[in-house]
């Protein structure tokens, strides 16, 4: 009798645990459609002041005159600008540091550059934002010209913070190229840049282009660094060496002291950088699950 | 045609370099922030000249744990004045500032300062025997003036104090060509000592021929234009008095060097928002923050992570779960600080406080848990699990006793990983903790953490070289952070590979 009752015990107890483990894996995805329904729920009252054209197309951001301007559409361009600046000079710089990892890689220095690249990856924001602000303003200003605090500087700073995704994720996807394929190639007489150029490169594409676009994903996301470099102008940057205002930088700058449209027009600007970042996200999911059922 | 060999070597050539750079870009980072954290040089500019030591027949000392190692003429007069309250403004000390002579030494100073005897007396000095001085409290505000040659305790140290100044005619300093001297540095200083300038414009100023006129001829320095003498602080003034107008003095650069971060600045509380005192209670709201998120977080990732690798089948379920896990990872902080915001701070009215934002940061570090604990939880030797259940435990019992205990090394890297994640966010804090500088009394007290606090010293305005000292300590904070992970990882691993 004891030992059944002990027996219900510990299967009462097996049963229960299976359904905390079960709420505490849901959390995720729960937080994911609350974030997106408390946000789409403070955003959507905007419509009421301004047109879904207006927001997207419009240049003027005046939120705090009579009649107020609810235009983002320098902040999406700034956004995008700096993005592909940090893209730029990222994605060189990472696919080599990549290929020397995976390919030339069992040395001191590799190790070394393993631990830069862990490093790199651990370094706050915020940090970054001060050595943009008071190293790479300063250098842009004397190269360049211009104030120094400017998109371009963000674009740099950025470029640097994207590294370690870029670097990590594509390291997995170089390393997964068979072996056999490698061989083969230096057998038939190809060079090594040859063999990476033409088959390494290829057959890992996806898992690089995914890798990039977490990349992208995580320039467009940055706030605090870019706040620190990129003047925070609310107006539309013609040039790269000019000030402008992301729309991460819009969000943090203005949440302060907003009230009704204002605040919601924010909340709009939050929503549409969070579908952005959403839709690059699932992509590269989609890419993977597709890598996985090939194999 | 580039022969295909000499091809490959300008490749791997181009690879390296660029490899290389990843190294280079950290050790440029570190090593400016270290250099910065440590040594601050500030750039400011004062009346009186840098150089010469003046010869004074009495002794200036301040007590020796005060920052102040020098004083110029102006501020010991304002002093003498009274002016002078508090140390704040002038060393950033939060101390009331006492002036204590030695009787015999009251009209040699009130004469060296151009006050009357009475009018130093009426404020508020102390008059003091500096063999009695033993018996004063050790607080850090006071300077002393005493006769030459006294012998004086040890809790004062000796203070230089400038009063030269570099005395023109006021037509040099006007705008002229839209050019304007507004301050000179050491070596221009240098070169009109040394009769080395005949024309202001050679210092970037007016046209006008540089005349040196001496000291005693003070006064014409106000009557002929260009010209300019080296003079006592006093001598000035005086001038000044007797109606002598046109007569200027030229700002020199002053340039503040010394220890950046300091012990003293780790140790003591904030003041004022930070405007003053160290960052000591801003310290110990970070660790609060830290263990609140770890609390909240770390049950539930691990427990996601046991539930997606001990129970979840193949299938949409479980495919759905990782979707989830993905999508929240790649949520951009500031998004976070947004929905904490609505969520936490309104909906459930934590207000701006600890359990708002360590709500919020749990959410942010629940995938870097959820991952790394999983990756633990795999390489836990199969034949091990089996061998528990064989011996009829359950399966909850096996993970309690035989899982978790094997993979607890990776866990736990996964938790300091979320450790260092929380000490560097900002954005998603802003929103969510609050500001204030004071130590948290319960869980929902506003506060701040230390890479917020750099982020408000650099757009408050306040001084940039207090944003460097603290972002040191917080850069070898997450260093230390993530070596340790790295070597507790190195560990697990050999480990396994010992299995």
């Amino acid at each position: 009798m004891a030992t059944l009752r002990k027996n219900n015990l510990r299967k009462a107890t097996e049963s229960g645990s299976r359904a905390i483990l079960l709420l505490s894996a849901m959390i995720s995805i729960i937080a994911v459609f609350l974030i997106i329904v408390f946000i789409l729920g403070q955003a959507l009252p905007t419509l009421k002041q301004v047109s879904l054209k207006e927001f997207f197309f419009s240049t003027t951001w005046y939120p705090t005159q009579d009649p107020p301007h609810y235009g983002v559409a320098s902040f999406i361009i700034a956004s995008f600008e700096v993005t592909l600046i940090a893209l730029i000079l990222a994605i060189p710089v990472s696919l080599s540091a990549t290929i020397y990892l995976s390919q030339f890689a069992k040395n001191k220095l590799a190790q070394i550059l393993r631990t830069s690249i862990e490093l790199l990856a651990g370094i706050p924001s915020i940090i970054y934002g001060l050595f943009g602000l008071s190293a790479i303003v300063p250098f842009v200003r004397n190269i360049f010209g211009g104030n120094g605090m400017s998109l371009l500087s963000a674009g740099i700073i950025l470029a640097i913070m994207i590294l370690p995704t870029i670097i990590n994720l594509s390291e997995v996807a170089l390393s997964n190229v068979s072996q056999d394929l490698i061989n083969s190639s230096i057998a038939m007489g190809a060079t090594k840049w040859q063999t990476i150029s033409r088959i390494i490169i290829p057959a890992a594409m996806s898992g690089i282009v995914s890798s990039i676009v977490l990349g992208l994903g995580r320039a467009i996301g940055e706030t605090t660094a870019v706040l620190l470099v990129g003047g925070n102008a609310p107006v539309f940057a013609k040039r790269p060496i000019d000030m402008g205002r992301t729309l991460t930088m819009n969000i943090i700058t203005d949440m302060a002291y907003a009230t009704d449209t204002h605040r919601s027009a924010l909340f709009m600007t939050g929503a549409l950088l969070l579908l952005v970042i959403l839709i690059l996200n699932l992509c590269v999911v989609q890419i993977s699950k597709r890598k996985r059922l090939e194999k | 045609m580039i022969n295909r060999n000499t091809a490959n070597d300008i490749w791997i050539i181009v690879i390296k370099l660029l490899s290389f750079l990843t190294i280079f870009l950290l050790a440029l980072i570190l090593g400016y922030l270290i250099f910065k954290g440590l040594y601050s040089s500030k750039q400011t500019s004062r009346t009186v000249l840098n150089t010469i030591e003046s010869n004074l027949d009495f002794e200036v000392y301040s007590s020796k744990n005060s920052s102040i190692k020098e004083l110029d003429w102006f501020t010991l007069q304002k002093m003498g004045m009274g002016e002078i309250k508090n140390l704040r403004l002038l060393t950033k000390e939060n101390v009331s500032f006492e002036l204590y002579i030695e009787e015999s030494q009251i009209s040699k100073f009130a004469s060296y300062l151009n006050l009357s005897e009475a009018q130093l007396r009426s404020h508020s000095i102390k008059l003091v025997n500096p063999q009695e001085i033993t018996n004063y409290q050790k607080e850090s505000g006071k300077i002393l003036i005493t006769k030459k040659g006294e012998k004086i305790p040890n809790l004062f140290k000796k203070v230089k104090v400038s009063d030269d100044v570099l005395v023109v005619n006021n037509s040099v300093i006007q705008t002229f060509d839209n050019k304007r001297i507004t301050k000179l540095d050491e070596k221009q200083i240098e070169k009109l000592r040394n009769n080395e300038i005949s024309n202001w414009s050679q210092l970037n100023g007016p046209d006008l021929n540089a005349l040196y006129i001496p000291e005693n001829q003070i006064n014409e320095v106000g009557s002929i234009e260009g010209s300019y003498s080296f003079a006592k602080a006093i001598s000035f003034e005086k001038a000044g008095n007797l109606g002598i107008t046109n007569l200027e003095t030229l700002k020199v650069v002053h340039i503040i060097k010394g220890i950046n971060l300091t012990l003293k600045y780790i140790i003591s509380p904030a003041e004022e928002s930070g405007k003053f005192g160290g960052i000591i209670t801003i310290i110990a709201n970070t660790i609060f923050l830290v263990i609140l998120t770890i609390i909240i977080a770390g049950p539930l990732g691990i427990g996601a992570a046991i539930f997606l690798v001990e129970y979840a089948k193949k299938g949409k379920w479980t495919q759905f779960i990782r979707t989830g896990i993905d999508l929240l990872a790649g949520v951009p902080s500031i998004i976070f600080g947004l929905f904490g915001l609505i969520a936490f701070v309104n909906f459930l009215d934590f207000s701006f406080s600890l359990i708002s934002g360590s709500l919020t940061m749990s959410l942010m570090v629940l995938p870097t848990i959820i991952k790394t604990s999983e990756e633990a939880l795999k390489s836990v030797d199969k034949e091990l699990i089996s061998g528990s259940r064989a011996l009829g435990a359950t399966k909850i019992e096996t993970i309690w006793k035989v899982v978790l205990p094997s993979s607890s090394k990776g866990i736990l890297s996964g938790i300091i990983l979320s450790i260092g994640r929380t000490v560097g966010e900002t954005a998603a804090l802003i929103f969510t903790l609050g500001s204030s500088t004071d130590l948290a009394k319960n869980i929902f007290s506003s506060s701040r953490s230390l890479s917020m606090h750099i982020y408000l010293i650099i757009t408050e305005g306040l001084a940039i070289n207090d944003a460097f000292s603290s972002a040191l300590l917080l850069i070898v904070l997450v260093l230390i952070i993530n070596i340790s992970t790295r070597k507790i990882m190195e560990k697990g691993q050999k480990k396994n590979e010992r299995q």
